[in-house]
């Protein structure tokens, strides 16, 4: 086993060391956009799609604007800029407006479909039959002040309906005119150029990101040069972008530092020695280089922010190696490998507990988190290992001679959680707490707006205000998403939006542009061409050329027969629209129609129901509502955490303790956002993960204190306060992060570790009715234990199947209460263990241990058949039975003294028959109640012979005596646990350590002045082999040196029962803490210290 | 777009109330800023190709710190209105056409030019355009040609005359292409009658 944990870490370490080389050679790349860590949105894949094409569409866009003094230095000195950019290759300027040179083009492109293209106050008219409105329109327009039309122009369009068409267009306009081919504007004094497009790269590639930096600080450079006044401001997602990744890598890098330096100090200090650290340095340090290679190699291009909270790690992991280390300080010193079996099974399962909790983060659908859960879990296991197998070979430390008073002091955290009853002043703050977390609670208030989740840069924050005031708004980034299975319908639904949008105009939204205004649809530009055909045709024509008096051009000539398609717009001047249209597959077409001052977006998304394919996307609202739902889930994270953390905890400690051990963290998880929401926090996701962390480190500490006893308790809160102060400096650190995020998940996480360490010890409470029930094992336990129908059931299947079938029902019985039994089943290893090492056999503590509950339960069977049909018990051999027979001759009663191996029960019937003679049985009270419950349903004349005492006095003296006089044999367990107050006990050797022994028998037998017997029943195969012994003829003990003769006497039968263990090992059931110290034991054999 | 240019061209020819001074100096003031000025107007369009020019008749009312309101009743009633925030034209009772200052900032430095021209502030003129003055104070002659090269789609004029006394009286534009416009101005007066209320409300209603 050892060496299977060696072999493993070396292993892990080798290639996690190998493949990080590998992969640091190829160079590794670290994604650092916040998009990465966040859900999949709950759509089908092909509408998250889209929803990432525009997203992506929207993220590369970017402003600069280039401010100068003088217009002709400014203008200057953006055209260089531009001309910079564009030529190595990291943008693609457009021109965001319309200049003349592009109005004549468009005029151009549309003059062939001219009649397919009608503005919708001019169809209007049309369809209304006022067409000779429309004609006087176009007349009145030629006569106006602002006349646009000239001779030529009326000659080709005397409707004006191309005009009208144009004029209606929403080209986009905004504050800058033009001005030499570049847009400009002039605030205070300054004159401002504008400079737009898309970048070409991946805005959140951090590589690209370092390129358009330096090409525009070269950029700068340059034209800085020739222009020194110029400004420049820049907008954009790939400069915020930037500015988060080099925040995020700063912080990781700065946090890491400090961890691992106030970790070491943390260390040196306590320790005052070298290794320690070193041992500790190489679990962190093995840890974190398996991590980080699982990670790299389960996620390729792992995400900046995992590593972020992967490095708070280090202060977990740092936990397990100070428990290890801490124990140097116990008393008395011990070799390494004791100390780690101290811990180890503490260590074991805060390891399992921590790892179940970082893994339940595998749950959450974002990839970011479960990142971080692969880190940490791998992380943790590997530390583990180092620990557990390689530190009682490596620690060399010495037992230091400082420490009392640092004991002392972490001791005083853990006392006043063990008074019975609690302190007044601890119940206090019990409640205050609780006050505090209930008002805190009932004072939270959610908080999911993104935007206040990343901390964008001021400085690029300021440089957008700017730019806002410069130009105008430079849109809310919502957008209606248009999909259809071809360019016609695409076109179609927008007409269908526009339609319902257009009477919001004002008041929901200040504008939008879509594509169908620019290229109707062809159904629409066929139901123009008819319309004009109709009511505009020759007469009509030639009425308005009577009155204008000149020969109007047929109006169809030069007339394409075809509609215009978004393909040939999309080829010449309209090539701008190409921002509206988002690439998808299955040739599948995606429109968007952006918005600009989009406000009631409730309304806005009702314009669109009913229209197929249509949809609002609003990304940060989106996002936000999508952070809230994940919220609440984390929440059922938490709750997945406790059950799955829940059954290795009931393993150990059984159901009550189990939950006991839960309540402290529970507790600090609540704790912790309340506290911070009544300081004015807000509840957000990343609070609600926190939680789930708290969870698992709370429990760390938890069984930590759960596992120690009274002596050790000041070590352990020792250890356990060093931990905490360890994760405080990791965890406590990203308090101090500038990502909002990252700040609330710090700040939660401080608050929660604080909380648990000082409710830690709680999980030490003694719990009221003295812990879980447990018997002596008695015989009668098994049917305590279980309930009076399985005792029904028991009958029924032997009646039934025999006793071959019946032991084979029993196997699962026997597996419930080995598997539940958490303590019993540890005394029973202890006792194994113990048999091993005098027999110098290897143990195999679970096959052995099920073996011995196996026995028990087949002979709680036995004696039930003994009782019910004593013809069927079976064949008894006895060994030994002549020096008794001679007694019984005599007439004589005596003591036997039994014991709980094998089953001393069946020989009360056998003897009895064999000897005619009764055997009365002295029990405990407790169990007699039982016991007589029992009997009384199978047989109830032994009721008679059975004896309850609760101490042996000397009235139950004279009742016994009178018994023996008679020729009763007593029989009284010589290996139960003696009872508190009265009786006492002597400690004497057996299998290799002391053991207290009662010394009831032996006082009994001395006041009965009659011979003693040992009594052991074994099962053999199918049936019994019975060994009795002669112990005493008589038994007399001095007046004044009582204790050592009783202690002879004990240490005798210790021997005896010694020797019938030994050869039968797994036929003896005392299923408590037989090596105890008494006074940790009450009369049931509970812990109780 | 090209509109505006145009808008700056036929400001011009609208009643420099700067003319009126006596000094030759064009800075100073003619037309105080709150003064009204009204008249009637008549405007004859020749078009090339067209049988005979079109002829259309109004009457305006302009005050240069708020506005113009011009008024075509004959053929057509068609209303123009122009204001610092914004650009309308209405044929009968139809608003035809809207545009306003903060969708295109170049209106208001329109509106600018126009009150400069009217109280006699060339200063913003010769930024585009060549002034050669001639005649006395009394009968003037401006002519203005565009100083950049000039194509069809920018500044729509190959010349603008303007001719005056006390007011404007008369100004002609001609066009590239052979198309030009005769504006003669008829029964002016300054001052002499408020804003009605009608008016002001029109002019006010810009701002909406």
């Amino acid at each position: 086993m050892k060496h299977l944990g060696i072999s493993l870490w070396v292993v892990a370490i080798v290639f996690s060391g190998l493949y990080l080389g590998y992969r640091a050679h190829q160079g590794i790349q670290f994604r650092t956009d916040l998009m990465a860590l966040l859900p999949s949105q709950q759509q089908d894949a092909a509408t998250q799609r889209v929803d990432d094409e525009v997203s992506a569409a929207v993220a590369r866009k970017f402003v600069l604007l280039v401010g100068d003094a003088d217009p002709a230095q400014a203008r200057l000195a953006a055209a260089e800029l531009g001309r910079h950019l564009t030529q190595a290759g990291l943008v693609h300027l457009s021109m965001a407006a319309i200049d003349h040179e592009r109005l004549a083009a468009l005029g151009k492109l549309y003059f062939p479909y001219r009649a397919g293209l009608i503005d919708a106050a001019d169809r209007q008219l049309l369809r209304d039959g006022k067409q000779d409105e429309l004609a006087d329109n176009a007349v009145a327009k030629l006569y106006g002040f602002f006349a646009t039309v000239g001779a030529q122009q009326i000659r080709h369009d005397p409707f004006l309906l191309m005009t009208d068409f144009l004029l209606s267009l929403p080209l986009p306009q905004s504050k800058l005119h033009w001005d030499d081919g570049l847009l400009s504007t002039q605030t205070d004094g300054t004159t401002w150029v504008m400079l737009t497009g898309t970048i070409t790269g991946a805005p959140f590639a951090l590589e690209f990101q370092r390129q358009l930096s330096d090409g525009l600080d070269s950029g700068m450079a340059m034209i800085s040069a020739a222009h020194p006044h110029v400004e420049l401001l820049r907008l954009g997602a790939v400069f915020f972008a930037k500015a988060g990744a080099d925040q995020a890598m700063g912080e990781t890098n700065r946090f890491a530092t400090i961890s691992t330096i106030a970790t070491v100090v943390l260390v040196l200090l306590v320790f005052r020695a070298i290794g320690p650290l070193w041992l500790t340095l190489l679990a962190m340090g093995s840890g974190i280089l398996a991590a980080l290679s699982a990670t790299l190699l389960l996620f390729g291009e792992p995400h900046v922010m995992a590593l972020l909270f992967g490095v708070s790690l280090i202060g977990v992991v740092v936990d397990y190696s100070l428990q290890y280390c801490t124990e140097i300080f116990a008393t008395p010193p011990d070799t390494p490998a004791a100390r780690l079996r101290r811990v180890r099974v503490g260590i074991s399962i805060g390891t399992a507990t921590t790892m179940i909790g970082y893994l339940a983060l595998l749950f959450a659908p974002f990839p970011g988190l479960r990142q971080i859960a692969v880190f940490s879990a791998v992380g943790l296991f590997v530390s583990w290992l180092s620990v557990v197998a390689l530190f009682p070979l490596l620690d060399r430390t010495k037992t230091p001679s400082h420490g009392r008073a640092l004991l002392r002091i972490a001791g005083r955290f853990a006392a006043p959680w063990e008074r019975q009853p609690l302190p007044r002043w601890l119940r206090w703050a019990v409640v205050a707490v609780g006050l505090i977390v209930l008002a805190g609670w009932l004072h939270l208030t959610p908080d999911d707006d993104v935007r206040r989740m990343q901390s964008l840069s001021p400085r690029l924050l300021a440089e957008q205000n700017r730019i806002t005031g410069i130009i105008g708004k430079t849109g809310g980034g919502q957008i209606f998403a248009v999909e259809a299975a071809d360019d016609e319908t695409a076109l179609l639904r927008e007409e269908a939006l526009i339609e319902r949008l257009t009477p919001l105009l004002g008041t929901c939204l200040d504008g939008f542009q879509a594509f169908a205004q620019y290229v109707p649809s062809q159904a629409r530009q066929h139901e123009n061409r008819a319309l004009v055909e109709r009511l505009l045709g020759a007469d009509a024509l030639g009425r308005q050329g009577r009155r204008l008096g000149v020969q109007l051009d047929d109006a169809t000539a030069n007339e394409m027969a075809a509609p215009l398609t978004p393909a040939q717009a999309l080829a010449g001047p309209l090539a701008f629209l190409a921002d509206l249209v988002v690439p998808a597959e299955n040739g599948r077409v995606v429109h968007l129609v952006s918005l600009d001052g989009a406000r009631r977006l409730d309304l806005l998304a009702d314009a669109a129901r009913g229209i197929d394919g249509v949809r609002l996307i609003d990304p940060a609202g989106d996002f936000s509502a999508l952070i809230g739902k994940y919220r609440v889930r984390a929440l059922l994270l938490m709750v997945v955490s406790v059950v799955f953390m829940a059954p290795p905890l009931v393993w150990r400690y059984g159901w009550r303790r189990g939950a006991i051990v839960l309540v402290p963290p529970l507790i600090a998880v609540m704790a912790a956002p309340a506290i911070r929401s009544l300081a004015g926090g807000g509840f957000t996701f990343f609070d609600a993960i926190a939680q789930v962390l708290i969870l698992s480190i709370g429990v760390d500490y938890a069984v930590f204190c759960a596992e120690t006893t009274a002596e050790r308790r000041s070590v352990t809160m020792f250890a356990v306060g060093l931990a905490a102060l360890a994760a405080l400096a990791s965890f406590g650190l990203l308090a101090f992060s500038s990502v909002a995020a990252v700040h609330n998940f710090g700040l939660t996480m401080s608050l929660g570790i604080a909380a648990s360490f000082l409710l830690a010890p709680m999980a030490r409470v003694a719990l009221p009715g003295g812990g879980t029930s447990e018997s002596s094992g008695h015989w009668a336990g098994l049917a305590e234990r279980g309930t009076s129908w399985g005792l029904h059931f028991v009958t029924i299947s032997y009646r039934l199947l025999g006793r071959s079938l019946c032991c084979a029902i029993l196997h699962p019985i026997a597996l419930f209460f080995y598997v539940t039994a958490a303590n019993r089943r540890r005394w029973t290893w202890e006792y194994l263990a113990r048999v091993s090492r005098a027999t110098g056999l290897r143990q195999r503590p679970w096959r052995d241990g099920f073996r011995l509950y196996l026995n028990f339960a087949v002979r709680a069977l036995d004696s039930f058949i003994g009782l019910r049909h004593p013809e069927r018990v079976g064949t008894f051999h006895i060994i030994g039975d002549d020096v008794l027979a001679d007694y019984v001759k005599a007439g004589a009663g005596g003591v036997l003294i039994v014991s709980h191996h094998g089953n001393a029960e069946l020989c009360r019937t056998t003897l009895s028959a064999q000897f005619g003679q009764v055997v009365n049985v002295l029990l405990h009270t407790k169990q007699a109640v039982r016991y007589n419950e029992l009997l009384k349903s199978i047989r109830p004349d032994f009721l008679a012979h059975t004896i309850q005492v609760s101490e042996i006095g000397p009235n139950t003296a004279v009742d016994l005596m009178a018994r023996v006089e008679r020729g009763e044999w007593i029989a009284i367990a010589g290996d139960r646990p003696p009872l508190t107050g009265v009786e006492r006990t002597s400690w004497v050797p057996f299998l290799g350590d002391p053991a207290p022994f009662s010394q009831g028998p032996y006082v009994l037998a001395s006041l009965l002045g009659c011979p003693v017997f040992l009594l052991f029943c074994v099962r053999t195969g199918e049936g019994h082999t019975v060994h009795v012994e002669h112990f005493a003829d008589k038994i007399d003990l001095p007046r004044r040196q009582k204790e050592p003769a009783l202690a002879e006497l004990a240490a005798r039968y210790a021997r005896r029962l010694e020797h019938h263990c030994l050869s039968a090992p797994d036929q003896w059931y005392n299923f408590f803490d037989f090596w105890g110290s008494p006074t940790r034991q009450d009369n049931q054999g509970n812990d109780v210290g | 777009m090209n509109r505006w240019l145009l808008l700056v061209g036929l400001a011009l020819a609208l009643p420099t109330g700067a003319a009126r001074s006596d000094s030759a100096d064009p800075a100073a003031g003619m037309v105080a800023p709150d003064s009204v000025v009204r008249g009637r107007f008549v405007q004859e369009r020749t078009l090339v190709g067209f049988a005979a020019p079109l002829r259309t008749e109004g009457h305006f009312v302009l005050i240069p710190a708020r506005g113009l309101i011009w008024q075509a009743e004959t053929p057509f009633k068609v209303r123009t209105v122009i204001t610092p925030t914004a650009l309308s034209q209405r044929i009968g009772d139809d608003e035809t056409t809207r545009l306003t200052a903060d969708r295109i900032p170049a209106l208001a430095r329109l509106a600018d030019m126009l009150t400069g021209a009217l109280s006699g502030n060339w200063q913003s003129l010769l930024h585009d355009f060549k002034v050669e003055r001639s005649g006395s104070n009394t009968a003037w002659q401006v002519t203005l040609t565009p100083r950049d090269a000039v194509d069809a789609t920018t500044l729509p004029f190959d010349s603008i005359s303007v001719r005056g006394g006390r007011l404007v009286d008369f100004i002609e534009l001609h066009r590239p292409g052979g198309d030009s416009d005769r504006i003669s101005f008829l029964d002016q007066t300054v001052g002499a009658a408020a804003l009605d209320e009608n008016e002001g409300r029109i002019l006010d209603g810009q701002t909406k």
